[in-house]
């Protein structure tokens, strides 16, 4: 630290320079604005389960939207469920997944002609200790509104 | 020779050329920590997430067609949700273990890594390239394909466990059983 002696020499002041502090602290925050993502709120901090086959996550082409459904261990014996935040009960799922299915767009299945399919992908982050029972009544919501691609979300790696 | 002395207008004016306006750098520096505390606390880095995809049944879950017959083709995986010292299902939350059975083969229980003990999914993994090594495909299925039927009350970890011994031995056609209707 750099000191500035001023005056007379029996009464010395100190005075401590700021400026490279305040370029340390311009760079921290620069790097942490690069490197916030506010819009990761959605993902919800869990332990997921452990699969070495799971792939990395790639870019949709089509960029269709996700719904990602994130199931905690306390809040599945709750029978609840968490999208961008917000509680989600058996019902009100069902219904919301309604509503993205349409918002996503409807597609067709030559084998299934009459079938109302759609576009939308449902992600699901469940706790590995939670009961199967909670992803149970996510996929019957999904399938009541014609939403097919689900996607499980495990990590590869167990650290 | 006599000094000159300054009017005030004249003191005035060189105090006002002498002096340099000086900026507080204090609120700056306080508004810059309150950016940098609120950055910090919203960091997240990023953590390694992978993806299974799984595709639903498409025809099933919108009451269109009924679901269809067993085969013999398929491969039924089931985790049970069982008594600690029996093998017969419970319902209890509290006092029950996983127990891994296809067919008639119940499979033992091993230590991983993480010391945690689980029903042997490399033995599964084992069993089910077997499975995809003896299938013969037909018109109605073309891969070996296998239904994983997990009681509710069995720890997710366990369902992706399976699936991931699936993926490992190559089969595509992985169907999740629907929950089983209890009739009063």
């Amino acid at each position: 630290m750099a000191a500035i002696l001023e005056g007379d020499p029996t009464n010395q002041k100190c005075e401590m320079n700021m400026t490279p502090m305040v370029d340390i602290v311009f760079q921290l925050i620069l790097f942490f604005m690069l490197t916030v993502q506010l819009g990761a709120l959605d993902m919800e901090t869990m332990s997921l389960p452990y699969a070495d086959q799971a792939e990395e996550q790639k870019e949709d082409p089509e960029k269709i939207g996700t719904v990602v459904v994130n199931i905690n261990k306390d809040d599945a014996q709750k029978g609840i469920v968490r999208v961008q935040g917000r509680e989600y009960d058996k019902n009100k799922l069902a219904e919301l997944m309604r509503i993205e299915a349409l918002r996503s767009g409807e597609e067709r299945d030559p084998q299934f002609p009459k079938l109302k399919i759609y576009k939308l992908k449902v992600l699901i982050r469940c706790d590995r200790d939670a009961r199967y029972e909670t992803v149970q009544w996510v996929f019957d919501a999904c399938s009541k509104n014609g939403v097919w691609k689900t996607i499980i979300a495990a990590s590869p790696t167990t650290e | 020779m006599p000094e000159k002395k300054e009017s005030p207008g004249q003191r005035f004016r060189r105090e006002a050329q002498d002096d340099h306006p000086d900026l507080n750098m204090t609120p700056m520096v306080d508004i810059v920590f309150q950016l940098l505390i609120f950055f910090m606390l919203g960091c997240r880095f990023a953590t390694t997430e992978g993806r299974i995809n799984t595709f639903l049944p498409k025809n099933r879950g919108q009451g269109l067609t009924s679901v269809g017959a067993i085969t013999l083709e398929e491969v039924r995986v089931k985790l049970l949700w069982v008594e600690k010292n029996s093998f017969k299902e419970t319902k209890d939350p509290n006092n029950g273990r996983v127990v891994l059975k296809v067919e008639n083969r119940y499979f033992k229980s091993v230590t991983n890594q993480l010391r945690e003990t689980l029903p042997d999914y490399d033995a599964l993994c084992e069993l089910l390239k077997g499975a995809v090594a003896t299938f013969k495909p037909t018109k109605s299925y073309p891969t070996r394909p296998v239904i994983i039927d997990a009681r509710p009350l069995v720890p997710f970890k366990h369902v992706v466990h399976a699936l991931n011994a699936c993926l490992k031995a190559k089969i595509t056609d992985i169907t999740f059983a629907a929950p089983e209707i209890e009739y009063d």
